[in-house]
């Protein structure tokens, strides 16, 4: 058999080892290095450019450890070319040509002035430690808050999932999207996806951020003889870009485009997460930067003003907006009340452009709050929950308060999922993502399959607040 | 010997003037290798347009290396190596698509004791068609084992599959073309 097959080989090698045949012509064209850009030969000042590059490169982490570790940083003063200059630095510049800066400001699309160049905008580094003595604000009255609605329209394809005979899942059930009324999430997750991908390999996701010692990050839960790690993951978003843009064809949508980039040394709280496009859509807000949030908005350029009182007990805000035509020309006035003795400075303001993301449901946030006499950079979403598995699976968002956006007694609860015996239950308590100040408080209860539990008792995070909470589920199959 | 001087001295000009980036002996470069070159691509592809990628990969990758060509040992055999490693880079790129197609035993059976004659080597293009109709894998193996003379090990180091991979890709790919072979004589003498 040996002979034979030596045989074979050789006769292979004889026939065939020096075939030879020429290619097409035109492949030549794709080959040449001439039309291809490939450097064959080294070329001439290759090493005295590599050195001038690595000058460079050397003087631009000088200058930038420099500036981030100035004290001035973060009070970047517009300059005398108006306010389109960029404000702050690397990833978390901001184009703030449209954005609002200081009470005294009025900003359009088309005329953008400033009265006063102070408190301005702002970079992270401006925003009160969390450890800070700042006062929290009181409760806005919801009652009268103007909310937005929520889209429950049942998405298309909310999610993927293999066929049962398909399913490579093992454990874990196939679901039956049609019983999912939840927005779709599709863009976010996508974003949630390129986020993550660095961290995550085909069944688990990995993503261990260091934030403080007071969250609870992993807790492993044996279930079913599967290893589970629920992670509770706090968000540390840079804002790289954001930019605010009107249409020129009907003025009436707005953008807000943004891009963001997880920065793993930003203090969790001052930097947050925007996940969403913006068009139309104002808020504004009072309330401390570590106070709870309560907006009331302007919607589709419908005209809003409203008078908040009472809130930090000494201090009445007038605000007024005015849109012409549908258009996001905003003009507010924060006055305070006259009668207040209160330091004014030492209450925030926040303005925020804002959309609701509407085939999310999500609140997002973008502006700018005032605290302690610092225009700071707000942006952040309202809470999503995010159920990570090997298909990424994500859901969030039911249990808003539609009025308030506020996260209130959430909960998100998928039972009876097909015939299988597939239950969860997400119980989230207190108004996590919405508030930063008292520290939030999440309880996550998850039943997986008919008799086996998950759960996690009450995470507790004093004196911490949560930009933004993303729930992580892995398993080992 | 004056040929192979002759050769030698041909292919140290153009290799002189790509490194001056000279278009022209870019071309009369890969004039010089293309047929070899292409052949060798052929073996390993499962079709012309396959080939061609290799082809177009390999010689863009032996561009960029020309100026780490040692002038030791042949050129030809320098280049060649390039191309094959391309393909084989290639190849294993796309190992998703490689599907091992055990032959049915009885097909296997049938074929494994059959005496090739030599007859069923003259005709190249049909050999090379019964091998680019062998299952990737039992081709690559098939090409690296019988024709460019590797060991099993270093073919299993290659592939990052098994020896004992290696050895069964062989046989099967033996049995196949065997049976490939067969049914092709047999479709030419009836035709």
């Amino acid at each position: 058999m040996k002979d034979k097959n030596n045989h074979i080989d050789d006769q292979l090698r004889e026939s065939i080892g020096g075939f030879e045949q020429s290619p097409p012509e035109a492949l030549w064209g794709s080959i040449n290095p001439s039309s291809n850009s490939i450097t064959v030969a080294s070329k001439p000042f290759t090493g005295l450019l590599k050195w001038a590059v690595v000058f460079f490169l050397a003087a631009g982490i000088s200058y930038t450890y420099y500036h981030f570790s100035s004290e001035d940083h973060g009070k970047q003063t517009i300059a005398s070319d108006g306010p389109t200059e960029n404000l702050g630095t690397g990833l978390r510049s901001i184009k703030s040509k449209y954005l609002i800066h200081s009470k005294d400001q009025v900003v359009s699309d088309d005329n953008p002035t400033y009265a006063g160049q102070d408190n301005l905008p702002p970079t992270e580094d401006n925003f009160a430690s969390p450890n800070s003595n700042q006062k929290t604000a009181k409760y806005f009255d919801m009652d009268n808050a103007v909310g937005m609605p929520i889209n429950k329209n049942t998405p298309d394809e909310p999610f993927t999932y293999d066929s049962k005979e398909n399913s490579t899942n093992e454990g874990f059930p196939n679901l039956d999207k049609s019983l999912f009324q939840i927005p779709k999430f599709e863009n976010l997750v996508s974003k949630r996806i390129t986020y993550f991908s660095k961290y995550a390999d085909n069944k688990t996701i990995t993503y261990s951020p260091t934030i403080n010692q007071n969250i609870i990050e992993h807790i492993p839960v044996k279930l079913n003889n599967k290893q589970f790690y629920v992670q509770f993951n706090l968000q540390k978003l840079a804002l790289e870009k954001l930019e605010y843009k009107t249409n020129p064809q009907n003025n009436k949508s707005t953008e807000l485009e943004y891009k963001f980039e997880y920065q793993d040394q930003i203090i969790y709280n001052k930097v947050l997460l925007v996940g969403a496009k913006f068009c139309n859509g104002l808020i504004v807000e009072s309330g401390a930067t570590q106070g709870k949030y309560y907006f009331t908005n302007l919607y589709k350029g419908e005209l809003y003003a409203k008078d908040k009182e009472e809130i930090m007990g000494n201090h009445n805000y007038n605000i007024s907006m005015e849109t012409t035509n549908g258009k996001v020309n905003a003009k507010i006035k924060l006055s305070p009340d006259s009668s207040s003795t209160d330091n004014k400075d030492k209450f925030g303001t926040s303005i925020y452009m804002k959309q609701e993301l509407e085939s999310w449901g999500l609140p997002i946030l973008v502006g700018y709050a005032k605290t302690q006499n610092k225009w700071d950079l707000i942006a952040k979403v309202g809470f999503d929950l995010t159920f990570f598995k090997q298909r990424d699976l994500s859901f969030a968002v039911e249990g808003f308060d539609n009025e308030t956006y506020r996260l209130s007694n959430a909960v998100i609860d998928i039972e009876d999922v097909v015939s299988s015996n597939y239950k969860m239950t997400f119980a989230i308590q207190g108004q996590l993502g919405v508030e930063y100040r008292p520290a939030p408080r999440l309880g996550l209860q998850a039943t997986i399959g008919s008799a086996k539990e998950l759960n996690i008792t009450t995470i507790e995070t004093p004196n911490r607040s949560w930009n933004h909470c993303s729930i992580g589920l892995k398993w080992y199959l | 010997m004056s040929d192979g001087k002759g050769k030698e001295q041909t292919e140290k000009k153009i290799l002189a003037g790509c490194l001056r980036n000279e278009e022209r002996s870019y071309f009369e470069f890969y004039d010089l290798f293309k047929a070899k070159m292409y052949g060798l691509c052929l073996r390993y592809a499962h079709s012309e347009v396959e080939a061609q990628e290799f082809l177009q990969e390999g010689f863009i990758e032996v561009f960029k290396s020309l100026k780490n060509y040692n002038n030791t040992g042949s050129l030809e055999g320098w280049v060649r190596k390039i191309i094959l490693n391309v393909a084989l880079q290639q190849i294993r790129k796309n190992s998703r698509r490689i599907k091992v197609l055990p032959l049915k035993e009885e097909i296997y059976e049938s074929v494994i004791e059959h005496n090739m004659s030599d007859d069923d080597f003259i005709d190249k293009k049909k050999v090379l068609r019964c091998i680019q109709q062998l299952p990737e894998g039992y081709r690559t193996v098939l090409n690296l084992y019988a024709i460019e003379g590797w060991s099993h090990k270093e073919i299993a180091e290659s592939l990052s599959i098994s020896i004992g991979t290696s050895k069964s890709q062989l046989n099967r790919a033996r049995a196949y073309l065997r049976k490939e072979l067969e049914s092709k004589s047999v479709a030419y003498n009836e035709g």
